[in-house]
């Protein structure tokens, strides 16, 4: 008997064993993670991570090209004075999420989207490709060279070349011609709400690819005769950008998932702030002084309407700071840049009374001067924007300056001023903060244009990038690569300011370093670059 | 815990010394959130952490095993084995409203991990002597399954500051569930032949399929012999001179598969990069005015598709010898170990589209000693004896060769942490041929041709070098451990001495405790300090020269503040400032122990009854590490069991008395 049931036992086993041996380990197949999914879901999941990584969370690009043209700066840390490692967290975090999310998903709709022949889900594709010639256009102004031939090819490639950036640019228009091309194509599938930038709106699509090239054509306009592309662009300029057409992605509310704008998530958590507001951005668009001689502010004497919109006072008029303070202009509060280390008063925290970007660059409060922590008390949903129909007009009105095209220089410039306070007032009506008057608006308007139009032609260009540096507060790659490429708006000098407690020891960052990591990791990789030397191809001052 | 500030450690270590934290207040009276003179952005009061935030784990443990056995002949037996061991665990980790953490609104995020393993034995064993000669024969065939299932959702924003329950959280979000299964078939033999008790032949072979591996890779065998010769039975010694000699030798080679699902890549769902501060939104998504979008994306970890086994390639000899009435002894073992195609995940470029790719990284070789030491140097005929109990170890773990010719990987651990943490240091684990397995490398400062530290004439403070280092060998030379034991009529005093020898240390404990300026160290830190070096360009990189060429010294002074706060020697500082050497000397444990003699016992119902007193961690003697951080470097424990030396804020160790009564029927 128990012979008899043993050997039973025993004959079930090997069965098992032996017959079904291969079915039962047949079975390395992750249930909880799909290895297909739809093309609709990747688009969702590239347009969050492009507006992440351009954003003007500390994490994002916004944040330190912000810092570099002194807008805004983190305290006790050494990019104010121009300090950029490979290593740092502003560097790489935007570098990460580029390569290994946005073009990784990018090359995985493209590929799906086109392996089905007669059946391609074309407007996938062609949204694809111009966001991607968009992004390496982003990646080639801010590091210069960068992996693309060998680039996101995953083990197949695992140390991609660097490719020189003028040899990647021209790749990037045929790229945008491509996607314009694909996205007139018929398409199997098309995007609706998963296009969260533009809902599913191609013809806007198209509008941005060619706007994007204005812009393109426009940053290498010093080594390059780019004159018949840029008219031929301007020829019909209803294919533009427009009003209400911008490039730009909009935020939720929810708090989990966080749906709202990075940037405002981490300025308004309670006592998180991390970036200052420059006091020297605060002093141009006030009027003030206190860097230079008078002559010093191109707008002196002149208080831009914008303010209570840019900034954020978090104390209420004459409230004490928490602590000694290194920088107080009424209630504004804050630090000066290139003073780490080297003013007492910079290392303290000022977390509840230091004054943060407000509710037009990043969703934050509008400072309706009654002070008050900030907690949660933004909009919050702001859109992150990237290109708009305001920038679109300062890059004409600088083209129509240097004689690019024949256009009305002076006439654009003051479309563009009037289209960038339109831009603020959009943002305070979906917030519910009051508008700025149209008399206010004309009157600085007029103060401006009456500079502008008894200036030479170099004293211009430096209206035209001084204002378009203001409007494009809350996205600070575009003011970064118009400083490089113009020279403008002129930036605060610690050794040359009023200042005794600034000193700059290091001179501008011609282009970002390396991720540290990368360089590590990849044989083909170049040696870590001088910043101070490494300039970006289309930079020929 | 961890290195988070609003636990209620992670702060205690660099409060000032003089603050008077227990006397101030430490909650908000009007919204219950933390009070902490620090800042309202910086940390959270341990006091108030301690009361309102937490973390519990509820685990239900249950195993069970079945036996048969059949003797079919006296010397041929048939059994079966068959067991599961399996739980659950349900934790939950909360923080109330008014931290700095959980964007001070509040959060609660519950845990269900479930584990299953069934394991299945089944043997023939087949056990004879002929003559002098036994031999052994154990066939059989194993199945061995695990299961692991969890799931993961937090809620945000409480809605009553004291409720920790899900349902109280006014947003509830899935933060990922994970389930995986592993299955392993494994036929093996094990043949022993043994002679008179004094030689012994083992043989062992056994080959698995492992389910996690790829079709074609996934059947691997490994065999094993190994041999001994108790030479003093061999040639019937039996002297007080020599008590035992005994020679020992072993072949073996070990396969080993991976986790479950890792040879091909994945999409993973509404997932999101990085952690706080986090550059993007989280997914799904929802704009204010739209519908909500899902989305997906490649997972960040590309997969080799033709993943193999690891295979580890060991021999060891050995011989043991009593002498003097075994008064001496001594144990001694030689061996090698080379893993080849060892498998774990390795950093990519971000510009392949990865962060890491899990593969056959290349070849390792471990080679080391291992000598034990017995002495009794002193017993008397009325039961007083002294023992001395000796061990030395060497391993010396060296990386032979990486895959596709690769003159250098980087490990995952420290690495990953630094892309996506804004806080995590920057110090990587990495591998080169012919060198030792897991050099530390990070950042360093920049030094003129002659070593001399550029000094940026600004601040008088370093200039750091674009390029990282090698900055530290984590691994120790040696390490010895000496235990005493003196015993007398049921009294027993022992105590266990430690010495490890060597070994590179990355700490971010004492580099924090520094920078926070919380020991002896940063006393006089109103004074000035120079530190030793040249002045250089921080554009160039180049030294400053004087009219007549020649270098600059620095004569530029440092507040003590800004020598452990900046580009200095602690906080915001190169990593190589802080690498120590992790040498430490420590009394690991005294135990003093008691046996009731017999006698007392007799009208009990205890056969046996000792109590005993163990003092564990007594003392320990780091000697570089900076004087006053009185720092243990044994809390290192990364939680990458490929990553060693690299120490982000662990807790620190602890001082244990325990008094042990134990009573035997």
């Amino acid at each position: 008997m128990k012979t008899k049931y043993f050997v039973s036992i025993l004959l079930i086993l090997v069965l098992i064993l032996f017959n079904s041996c291969e079915d039962y380990l047949d079975i390395n197949d992750d249930p909880n993670n799909p290895t297909e999914v739809p093309v609709s879901q990747l688009l969702a999941t590239v347009e969050v991570d492009l507006a992440g990584s351009m954003g003007a969370s500390v994490g994002g690009l916004s944040g330190y090209t912000s810092a570099m043209v002194h807008q805004m700066f983190q305290r006790g840390n050494t990019h104010q004075f121009y300090d950029l490692q490979g290593t740092d967290f502003e560097v790489q975090t935007p570098w990460n999420i580029m390569y290994s999310r946005l073009l990784t998903d990018i090359r995985q709709i493209i590929n799906l989207g086109t392996q089905d022949e007669g059946n391609e889900d074309w407007h996938y594709v062609g949204i694809s490709q111009i966001i991607k010639a968009y992004t390496f256009s982003v990646l080639v102004d801010i590091w210069g060279d960068v992996p693309f031939s060998e680039a996101n090819f995953g083990s197949e490639v695992r140390m991609p070349e660097y490719d020189n950036g003028d040899n990647i640019y021209p790749q990037l228009f045929t790229l945008v011609d491509e996607g314009i091309t694909n996205l007139q194509k018929t398409s199997n599938l098309s995007p609706g709400a998963d296009d969260i930038i533009y809902q599913g709106n191609l013809s806007l699509w198209i509008k941005f690819a060619r706007t994007l090239k204005l812009k393109m054509y426009n940053q290498i306009r010093l080594v390059q005769d780019v004159s018949a592309e840029i008219n031929a662009l301007l020829a019909d300029e209803s294919q533009l950008i427009g009003s209400g057409d911008d490039f730009e992605f909009p935020y939720g509310a929810s708090l989990a998932p966080m749906n709202r704008n990075p940037a405002y998530q981490q300025e308004y958590t309670p006592g998180a702030a991390y970036f200052y507001i420059n006091p020297y951005f605060y002093e141009i668009m006030t009027g003030q002084n206190t860097f230079f001689p008078v002559e010093g502010n191109p707008y002196s004497g002149i208080t831009d309407p914008r303010v209570p919109y840019y900034f954020y006072n978090q104390l209420a008029p004459g409230q004490a700071a928490e602590n000694p303070v290194a920088y107080r202009n009424g209630d504004f509060v804050s630090v000066y840049m290139f003073s780490y280390n080297i003013d007492p008063n910079e290392g303290f925290d000022q977390a509840s009374s230091q004054t943060i970007a407000g509710l037009y660059p990043i969703g934050g409060r509008y400072d309706d001067g009654n002070g008050g922590i900030a907690s949660f008390n933004g909009a919050g949903d702001t859109p992150q924007r990237m290109l708009t129909y305001f920038s679109r007009l300062y890059t004409q009105a600088e083209l129509a300056l240097v004689g690019i095209t024949s256009q009305n220089d002076s006439l654009l410039l003051a479309q563009a001023i009037q289209a960038s306070f339109d831009k603020v007032n959009e943002v305070a009506f979906t917030a519910g903060a009051p508008a700025i008057a149209q008399g206010d608006i004309e009157s600085y308007i007029n103060s401006v244009m009456s500079l502008y139009n008894s200036a030479d032609n170099e004293g211009k260009l430096l209206h035209i990038m001084t204002q378009k540096w203001i409007a494009s507060f809350g996205f600070g790659i575009d003011a970064y690569n118009d400083y490089r490429r113009t020279g403008y708006p002129v930036l605060h000098d610690g050794n040359t300011d009023n200042i005794d407690i600034t000193v700059r020891t290091r001179e501008f960052p011609l282009s970002y370093p390396w991720k540290t990591n990368d360089l590590q990791v990849n044989e083909n990789a170049p040696a870590q670059k001088n910043i101070t030397t490494f300039n970006v191809f289309w930079d020929a001052n | 815990m961890g290195n988070s500030n609003q636990s209620a450690f992670a702060r205690a270590l660099y409060l000032g010394r003089n603050w008077d934290v227990h006397g101030q207040p430490y909650q908000n009276p009007v919204n219950l959130g933390s009070e902490f003179m620090v800042g309202r952005g910086q940390a959270d009061n341990p006091l108030w952490s301690y009361e309102n935030a937490g973390f519990t784990s509820n685990t239900d443990r249950v195993t069970g095993n079945m036996n048969l056995g059949y003797d079919v002949t006296d010397w041929l037996n048939l059994s079966y084995k068959i067991g599961i061991d399996a739980y659950n665990d349900r934790q939950k980790d909360f923080i109330r409203p008014g931290s700095t953490g959980a964007q001070g609104q509040g959060r609660i995020t519950l845990y269900d991990v479930s584990w299953e393993e069934i394991e299945s034995n089944l043997m023939l064993t087949f056990n004879k002597y002929f003559g002098d000669w036994n031999l052994r024969v154990i066939a059989g065939n194993n199945v061995n399954q695990r299961t692991r299932d969890a799931q993961a959702i937090q809620g945000s924003n409480y809605v009553v500051f004291d409720i920790d329950d899900m349902d109280n959280a006014n947003a509830v979000v899935p933060i990922g569930g994970r389930y995986s299964q592993r299955r392993i078939l494994g036929l093996f033999t094990d043949i022993s032949l043994g002679y008179k008790g004094w030689a012994y032949l083992g043989l062992t072979g056994r080959n698995d399929w492992s389910s996690t591996l790829p079709k074609e890779n996934r059947s691997y065998f490994y065999p094993a012999v190994t041999g001994t010769v108790l030479l003093t039975n061999a040639l019937n010694i039996e002297s007080d001179l020599l008590n035992l000699l005994k020679l020992r030798a072993a072949w073996s080679q070990v396969g080993n598969d991976t986790d479950p699902y890792l040879i091909r890549p994945v999409y993973l769902i509404n997932n999101f990069y990085g952690t706080t501060p986090r550059p993007t939104a989280e997914l799904p998504f929802t704009p204010t005015s739209g519908s909500t979008s899902a989305g997906a994306s490649l997972s960040n970890q590309e997969r080799d598709p033709n993943l193999k086994p690891e295979q580890t390639e060991e021999v060891e000899f050995g011989v043991d010898v009593f002498t003097l009435n075994s008064k001496f002894g001594i144990n001694f073992t030689y061996y090698k170990r080379t893993a080849k195609d060892q498998i774990a995940p390795v950093s990519l470029p971000v510009s392949t589209g990865f962060s890491q790719l899990l593969t056959n990284f290349g070849k390792v070789k471990n080679e080391g000693v291992e000598l034990g030491v017995h002495i009794t140097p002193f017993e008397t005929s009325s039961g007083f004896r002294w023992n001395i109990f000796g061990t030395f170890t060497h391993n010396k773990n060296v990386v032979l060769e990486l895959a596709d010719g690769v003159d250098e990987i980087t490990l995952l651990g420290g690495n990953v942490a630094a892309q996506s943490n804004y806080f995590a240091g920057q110090v990587s684990s990495v591998l080169r041929p012919g060198q030792e397995y897991g050099l530390l490398k990070g950042s360093v400062n920049m030094r003129d041709q002659d070593g001399n530290l550029l000094i940026d004439p600004s601040n008088g403070q370093m200039i750091r070098d674009p390029n990282p280092a090698i900055i530290g060998n984590p691994n120790p030379d040696f390490t010895v451990g000496v235990t005493n034991t003196f015993s007398f009529k049921g009294i027993r005093l022992s105590a266990v001495f430690d010495w490890k020898e060597g070994g590179d240390l990355y700490s971010n404990t004492v580099l924090s405790m520094l920078g926070r300026g919380v020991t002896k160290f940063n006393e006089e830190r109103e004074m000035m300090k120079i530190i030793p070096g040249v002045y250089g360009d921080p554009n160039t990189y180049e030294p400053l020269r004087d009219g007549e060429g020649n270098k600059i010294q620095n004569t530029t002074m440092v507040e003590t503040n800004s020598l452990f706060f900046g580009e200095t020697f602690a906080i915001n500082s190169a990593n190589e400032w802080s690498v120590f050497d992790a040498t430490v000397y420590r009394l690991r444990e005294i135990t003093l122990a008691y046996d009731l003699p017999t006698s007392f016992l007799e009208k009990t119902p205890f056969g046996r009854a000792s109590i005993s007193l163990t003092g564990r961690n007594l003392w320990f003697w780091a000697p570089h590490f900076p004087k006053y951080t009185n720092y243990d470097p044994e809390i290192n424990q990364y939680s990458n069991s490929n990553v060693q030396g690299i120490e982000y804020s662990t807790t620190p160790s602890t001082r244990r008395f325990t008094l042990n009564i134990s009573l035997k029927f």
